[in-house]
């Protein structure tokens, strides 16, 4: 009996230390060899720019300032001569780009808008001296309203490499180790295609050759991307909860779990709604915590307490990047996990109220200057989302503004009396009752609200909602409680708890 | 044809200070203001039931809807009993595929929109006819099909997704020479040129409203006198009946048969002025407006650079739209540029037709889609946003 034990301890521990070496060697491996010979093959920058960003985290800020500077002044000269609608704009403005001095300056330009993009794209918000041959379209997810978006090469590449340095940075994840994402929907390039395409590699690579396609530039992109997919990230794509919302049923859920213990993932990346679904299913049955060492969201972050359900829910820890698909990734979470840091060599971050910055710590408007994009240049676009920008230093030692995203602008309640309530903020008041399982505030007009709860047990407390949320807002709302059995999803697969229609108050 | 814009108010809605420009009529097509008129004026003064109550709203509302009905029939070539309201084409070709006895072995084929390939093509029975290369329905095929035994063909006159036109007469002839009864698929038709039941010979045929400038959720089903008596009720419930009794009923004849319940009563009386007004437009006028349309549409499409159309590019092939694809560009993004770029309202996607784009290979599609409000000036528009959108590639 004992030798079983010691055999079957010692077996598992075989086990354990095989896939760390496996793990280990697999990654050492990629990034010393595959990495390097597929930049060489593909002519990509992104390995040796991933490798120069994690050396520049080291700078100083007084020389990430001026690189930004350089940057900032290279790109505006560069879309006030190529790019039609920049022109226009900073001509209206009465500005050239000899007007802006210096980073502080950049609030004399006019604020870029979606329906600006959405009005001059492709051809005036696309510079006139790039290189079209090698343009992708991109979308942020969902097709009604997304915003499309169109990177060059070097683009491409500059994506690619913050996001290895942003889930290195925040989370410790390098190349060749297993990561596992959960999206609300599949395709985000505008390529034609349906969707990605999930077969092998080396399937892949034959159909090639057996088609002659080595030099068709759409399969050897094809390629590239399965071989990014599946031999650089070792990512697999799990399909999204899908129109069922929230309330997934305990069998979905319990699949979603038994993928996660058996594949074993360094990094998962979901929706946080599928993060906490996941995790409190975990909690709820007192199974021992998913064997996952980062778990990070997309598309939004995790209010507080979702983030301490997910942690118990999975045996790693949690942590934030923040990025669009027509950005990339701007900045990622230290260890303190006291804000993201931004990537200021590359982005211009700023938060405004009235198109003017804020002081540090205070909450508007988040605004993207893309300092990479040449092909399509996104100047003082506001990307929709607010937070806050802290510019005191990290305690972990870095020196550059962080972000504190706190939700979608359209996502933030204004009462009357102009107290402000962020998503997150609404999201960590109903996470903390007992009584509220999911909730959803659809504010119809200002002031004038339906509130969706999916009880705890059952019984809907909705003149005690209706009491609590007045003194909450501290305002006359007009609430009306509906009990519900899910929370729906949008037609984008992602979700909206706090559906706002005062956040125009915030200015 | 005359002017008409000036009959749809929704064409004076400006989006951003600009113009609407409405090409997605094979979706739905807008409404001119006699049919706003008519449901409004229901609303505003006639709000009642048909066929029950004695009251003075009761008779006018079952007047105006009965006179839809006579309007619809004459407007088709068919007799008022003939003419079965449903809430549309996808309710009456399924109210044929349960009702009508005998039926086992139907005939349809790979152009159908969903709705009319559904009910037939993964029955055991069921085989569907393929089309060219360019689209065309495949005869021989049909033949070789007809020919194995057919109790039913079940076919568009115009497709929905190539908007090409089915030489449906030819086609009615070969399935009835193999003893088949037809039912036409006239969802996109119907709206664009004279559809004559009669003549056609079409043992059923369905089409919608809301294609046809009237209010959503009415269509009809046209089905010979004989077909129609032969079927029993689909729906259980008011006005179809004679009597109930405790242990048993006996049903109405056609075609109130088939129209268990309040039917939409607005939306027919709605209708009713719609096809008033088609036909006092002249139903042959209509038919050379839109041919224009598409010849002038095919005309500058094929000039673009990167612009695939999809389908015949021969325009007396085609009927109501022009479906294309841009090489490298996926179609909802082209057709989401459009709309951002200068209020131009596409289609995009497999439209309602997947089994055709898998057939012939297809990615989805763009579809540019006519009526009587569109003019030549609103297609230069579409091409030359597509001019602007391919320059880029």
């Amino acid at each position: 009996m004992i030798a079983e034990i010691v055999w079957g301890a010692g077996r598992c521990g075989d086990i354990m230390h095989r896939r760390l070496r496996e793990q280990f060697v697999y990654s050492w491996m990629i990034r010393h060899f595959a990495m390097p010979a597929v930049s060489w093959w593909t002519h990509s920058n992104f390995w040796p720019e991933y490798r120069r960003m994690l050396k520049l985290e080291k700078a100083p800020l007084e020389q990430l300032r001026w690189l930004q500077w350089q940057r900032l002044e290279k790109l505006l000269r560069h879309a006030y001569e190529h790019v039609p609608f920049y022109r226009d704009q900073m001509e209206q403005a009465g500005l050239t780009p000899g007007d802006i001095a210096g980073v502080d300056d950049l609030y004399r330009l006019p604020v870029t808008t979606k329906s600006h993009i959405q009005r001059n794209f492709p051809d005036r918000i696309t510079a006139d001296n790039s290189d079209r041959s090698d343009w992708q379209y991109v979308s942020t997810r969902g097709t009604a309203n997304r915003l499309m978006a169109i990177h060059d090469f070097a683009k491409r590449d500059m994506v690619r490499a913050t996001a290895a340095r942003a889930l290195h940075l925040s989370g410790d994840y390098r190349v060749g180790k297993k990561m596992v994402e959960i999206p609300p929907d599949i395709c985000n390039i505008v390529c034609g295609d349906e969707g990605e395409e999930m077969e092998g590699v080396l399937r892949f690579a034959w159909q090639m050759t057996r088609r002659r396609q080595w030099r068709d530039r759409k399969s050897i992109g094809s390629l590239r991307g399965l071989i990014e997919r599946g031999w650089i990230y070792r990512k697999r794509t799990y399909p999204p909860f899908g129109s069922e919302g929230t309330n997934l049923s305990p069998e979905r859920l319990a699949d979603y779990a038994q993928r996660l213990r058996t594949h074993r993932p360094h990094t998962l990346k979901a929706l946080p709604t599928y993060l906490y679904e996941i995790a409190r299913h975990v909690c709820d049955r007192r199974e021992q915590p998913l064997p996952v060492r980062v778990v990070k969201t997309m598309g939004s972050s995790a209010s507080a307490k979702m983030q301490r359900v997910i942690e118990q829910g999975f045996t790693g820890s949690y942590r934030e990047d923040y990025g669009s698909a027509e950005f990339g990734d701007m900045a990622c979470d230290c260890d303190r996990r006291q804000g993201l840091h931004v990537f200021m060599d590359l982005f211009l971050i700023e938060v405004v109220r009235d198109d003017k910055p804020v002081p540090a710590g205070e909450l508007g408007k988040v605004l993207v200057t893309d300092l990479s994009n040449y092909a399509m240049p996104f100047l003082r676009y506001q990307i929709g989302d607010v937070g806050r920008l802290l510019t005191a230093p990290c305690p972990c030692g870095r020196t550059v503004p962080r972000l504190i995203v706190e939700g979608r602008l359209e996502d933030t309640v204004v009462t009357c009396g102009g107290k402000i309530f962020t998503n997150d903020q609404l999201m960590d008041y109903f996470y903390g009752r007992t009584d509220v399982s999911e909730f959803q505030i659809i504010e119809k007009q200002p002031g004038k609200m339906d509130l969706l709860v999916v009880p705890t047990n059952g019984d809907l407390p909705a003149d005690q909602l209706k009491g609590d949320l007045r003194k909450l807002f501290d305002d006359e709302v007009e609430v009306n409680v509906f009990p519900v059995k899910t929370i729906k999803p949008e037609a984008s697969g992602k979700f909206r708890f706090v559906k706002s229609a005062s956040h125009e108050r915030l200015g | 044809m005359r002017d008409v814009r000036d009959d749809f108010p929704i064409l004076s809605r400006l989006i951003d200070d600009r113009p609407l420009v409405y090409l997605d009529s094979a979706a739905t097509s807008l409404k001119p203001q006699v049919v706003i008129d008519a449901v409004t004026n229901f609303y505003t003064h006639q709000t009642s039931n048909v066929h029950r109550a004695m009251h003075l709203m009761a008779e006018e509302s079952t007047r105006d809807y009965e006179n839809a009905r006579k309007s619809i029939a004459r407007f088709f070539n068919a007799d008022e009993h003939e003419v079965v309201f449903t809430h549309g084409t996808t309710e009456a070709i399924n109210l044929v595929r349960r009702c009508l006895p005998r039926v086992e072995r139907v005939v349809t084929t790979v152009m159908e929109h969903h709705s009319n390939y559904l009910p037939w093509a993964l029955d055991a029975g069921g085989a569907v006819v393929g089309v060219a290369d360019d689209g065309t329905l495949d005869l021989d095929d049909l033949q070789r099909k007809l020919s194995n035994g057919a109790d039913l063909l079940a076919v568009c006159h115009v497709s929905n997704a190539l908007g090409m036109v089915n030489a449906i007469d030819q086609i009615i002839d070969m399935a009835h020479r193999a003893g088949a009864m037809v039912l036409v698929d006239a969802a996109q038709s119907a709206p664009h040129r004279p559809v004559d039941v009669k003549a056609l010979g079409a043992d059923f045929l369905a089409c919608s409203a809301h294609k046809m400038l009237g209010p959503g959720g009415v269509g009809v089903l046209y089905g010979k006198s004989e077909h129609l008596e032969a079927m029993g009720p689909w729906l259980l419930g008011g006005d179809m009946i004679e009597q109930v009794h405790f242990d048993g009923y006996e049903v109405q004849p056609p075609p109130h048969r088939f129209e268990a319940g309040t039917p939409a009563i607005e939306a027919v009386i709605g209708w009713g002025a719609a096809i008033e007004y088609l036909s006092n437009l002249d139903m042959a006028d209509v038919q050379r407006h839109d041919s224009e349309l598409v010849a002038y549409a095919l005309e500058r499409l094929t000039q673009i650079d990167h612009v695939r159309i999809v389908g015949p590019t021969d325009p007396d092939r085609r009927c109501g739209s022009v479906s294309f694809q841009i090489e490298d560009l996926e179609a909802h993004g082209v057709a989401r540029m459009l709309s951002n770029r200068s209020n131009i309202m596409v289609r995009s996607g497999f439209l309602c037709a997947q089994p055709l784009h898998e057939a012939l290979d297809l990615a989805p599609t763009v579809r540019a889609s006519f009526h009587v409000y569109n003019r030549s000036d609103e297609i230069d528009a579409l091409a030359e946003n597509l001019e602007a959108i391919v320059a880029l590639i």
